[in-house]
């Protein structure tokens, strides 16, 4: 397998510079060394707690925004170093389903408009001979062609977000980051999406960047994960053998703190302490030292790098890993 | 028990209309008077038997007659006449700079917003600069400078209300540019320009619109002002304050002569503030229903 995406030594610093200000400039490292790849037709998960990064990773890769330091290869061309208007042309093959289906469309915009407006953009289609097309996604994603008339205040979030899937698939891209796509919808609603979406998936081939909270929604639809605390990467694996044996300790605590349905099989919990540390004051050393059951002396004075283990494809940034 | 699902009733437009218009009375009373003054304004010549400028010293300062419905000014000339002419360039005036400054004012508040850092703080510098100058001594600067004609003094009432749209375009602007679907359309690889003008103008629209009808009620005052203080259109052109400027020298023995094209200036400004009202509770979602 060709990989599609790859990221290398991606970093994120953000600097609150103000000019005559007594306060003191401060920086946020939101990202700091992230590598990884996504393979043609693969679904790679990013999961963590609020705050780990997962979100500017996402807006890197998509260049909403400009990271510090590191590449993002995508097809074999270095995103970061294309032109203003190469990267624009680039925009439509990288596409982005974002978390709130009710504040990512525009209220004012018809369906139809909203869905054919990337065409005029990318292709000059004029909205008339864009028409057919819009309907045919529509179909796609399993909405009525009548939609394109209405607004989006006439659907459900779960109508919304499936329009909001249309919208990131009406240019045909090869990879889509999905940010939380389904953590606003109903139950119900999320399986619905998700399995739109791997239908998708199955028919165009092509990739998914996944971002969730939810390791149930993790463990059914993605290929591999990246887990991610305080703007690293800090354990890496195929989702199964991740889940099923954590070698990480934040992997472990995030999976024991998942509420297990069955109460029968319900163990103590095992809560992390103390809350993720801020991104504009780490720890020393490995930032997940002091809430850390496993740490030892040199956690606190040197950062752990992500590596290999003997087990096939996992990676993991642990000084002790279970 | 049962869960009844009331759907909303289907409208028509024209029925969202009437009850738009029975729940905010007093704006459909400033809607249809705005309407008739512009009405009137527009037939000026049809309502009229008299040409307002022409003078006739035996009829000076007149009492209302059937000739003379208002009465005559002091060269003889039909105040009802006048008034109606006058209306159309005050009106022509008032609206086409507020026009201009919604415009302007609103694209260079998008602008400021959406861009932020040092154009942000340059285009509000300015806009502060503006604002800093009480209104009026703003339009009296520029009308002195470069002469009173229609034009300069269209720019001069679009000038000094111009700010006011670029601050309420702005905070909304900071507010959209961070929602998803602005996002959204950067990734789709949306121009800055496209955005800003198809995106998030139409979000701030609501807004603007409810200023504007404020803000031409007070451009009709300025230029009535301006106008008065002789620097409006220059005479024999019939405008508001022009006409009020010229009865005040015979307030004493003619008052009527200032009093109604001042009259005048009341309705067009009280109907423009009763409509700007109603479409600010229209608006307002925590007075909807």
């Amino acid at each position: 397998m060709s990989n599609l995406l790859t990221v290398e030594n991606l970093g994120k610093t953000f600097t609150s510079r103000r000019f005559l200000s007594l306060r003191r400039d401060y920086e946020v490292t939101a990202l700091r060394d992230v590598s990884f790849t996504v393979a043609k037709g693969e679904t790679v998960g990013v999961v963590g707690e609020s705050g780990c990064g997962k979100s500017t990773l996402a807006r890197c890769v998509l260049d909403l925004i400009t990271p510090t330091t590191g590449a993002v290869r995508f097809d074999g061309t270095d995103l970061t170093t294309l032109a203003s208007a190469e990267k624009r042309a680039m925009r439509g093959r990288i596409q982005m389903v974002f978390q709130d289906p009710y504040s990512s469309l525009n209220s004012k915009r018809s369906i139809g408009r909203t869905l054919a407006e990337p065409l005029y953009v990318h292709k000059g289609i004029r909205y008339r001979d864009a028409l057919p097309r819009v309907r045919e996604v529509l179909g796609e994603v399993g909405m009525p062609a009548s939609a394109v008339d209405k607004y989006p205040h006439e659907f459900s979030g779960g109508q919304r977000q499936r329009i909001a899937i249309a919208r990131a698939l009406i240019l045909e891209p090869d990879l889509i980051i999905a940010d939380e796509a389904v953590s606003a919808l109903d139950v119900s609603v999320q399986a619905q999406v998700l399995l739109l979406m791997r239908r998708i998936q199955q028919e165009r081939g092509l990739s998914y960047l996944f971002i969730t909270h939810d390791l149930g929604v993790l463990r059914n639809f993605c290929d591999r994960v990246l887990v991610m605390y305080l703007g690293r990467v800090v354990e890496s694996g195929p989702v199964g053998d991740l889940l099923e044996r954590p070698r990480h300790p934040y992997t472990r605590s995030l999976r024991d703190a998942a509420p297990v349905p069955d109460v029968s099989k319900r163990q103590a919990l095992a809560l992390l302490e103390g809350e993720i540390p801020s991104p504009a004051n780490p720890p020393s050393g490995c930032p997940f030292h002091p809430r850390c059951p496993r740490a030892t002396a040199i956690c606190s004075q040197e950062a752990p790098v992500l590596a290999a283990t003997q087990d096939e494809g996992r990676r993991v940034a642990c000084h002790n890993p279970e | 028990m049962t869960a009844t699902v009331t759907t909303p009733p289907q409208r028509t437009p024209a029925q969202r209309l009437l009850r738009l218009a029975r729940r905010n009375k007093l704006s459909t009373v400033g809607l249809i008077l705005f309407g008739l003054i512009a009405l009137a304004a527009i037939a000026a010549p049809l309502l009229s038997s008299h040409d307002p400028l022409a003078q006739n010293i035996l009829h000076r300062l007149e009492d209302r007659s059937a000739d003379y419905l208002l009465g005559t000014d002091v060269y003889g000339r039909d105040t009802w006449a006048r008034i109606l002419f006058g209306l159309r360039v005050s009106l022509l005036i008032g609206l086409i700079s507020t026009a201009l400054a919604m415009i302007i004012g609103s694209a260079l508040g998008i602008l400021a917003g959406y861009r932020g850092g040092w154009v942000d703080s340059l285009i509000m510098r300015i806009m502060d600069m503006l604002l800093a100058f009480p209104t009026l001594i703003t339009g009296l600067f520029i009308v002195a400078v470069l002469g009173a004609n229609f034009w300069n003094i269209v720019l001069a009432i679009t000038v000094t209300i111009l700010p006011k749209f670029a601050r309420v375009a702005r905070a909304p602007t900071i507010a959209l540019k961070e929602r998803e679907f602005v996002e959204a359309a950067r990734a789709l690889g949306y121009s800055d320009v496209r955005i800003m003008a198809v995106h998030i103008a139409p979000n701030v629209l609501g807004e603007v619109i409810v200023l504007a009808s404020l803000w031409a009620a007070y451009a009709i005052r300025i230029e009535a002002y301006l106008s008065f203080i002789g620097l409006g259109i220059a005479p024999p052109t019939p405008t508001l304050g022009t006409m009020i400027r010229e009865g005040f020298e015979h307030i004493l023995d003619s008052p009527f002569v200032s009093i109604y094209p001042g009259f005048a200036v009341l309705l067009v400004v009280l109907s423009l503030n009763l409509i700007g009202d109603g479409l600010r509770d229209a608006i307002d979602p925590k007075l909807r229903d």
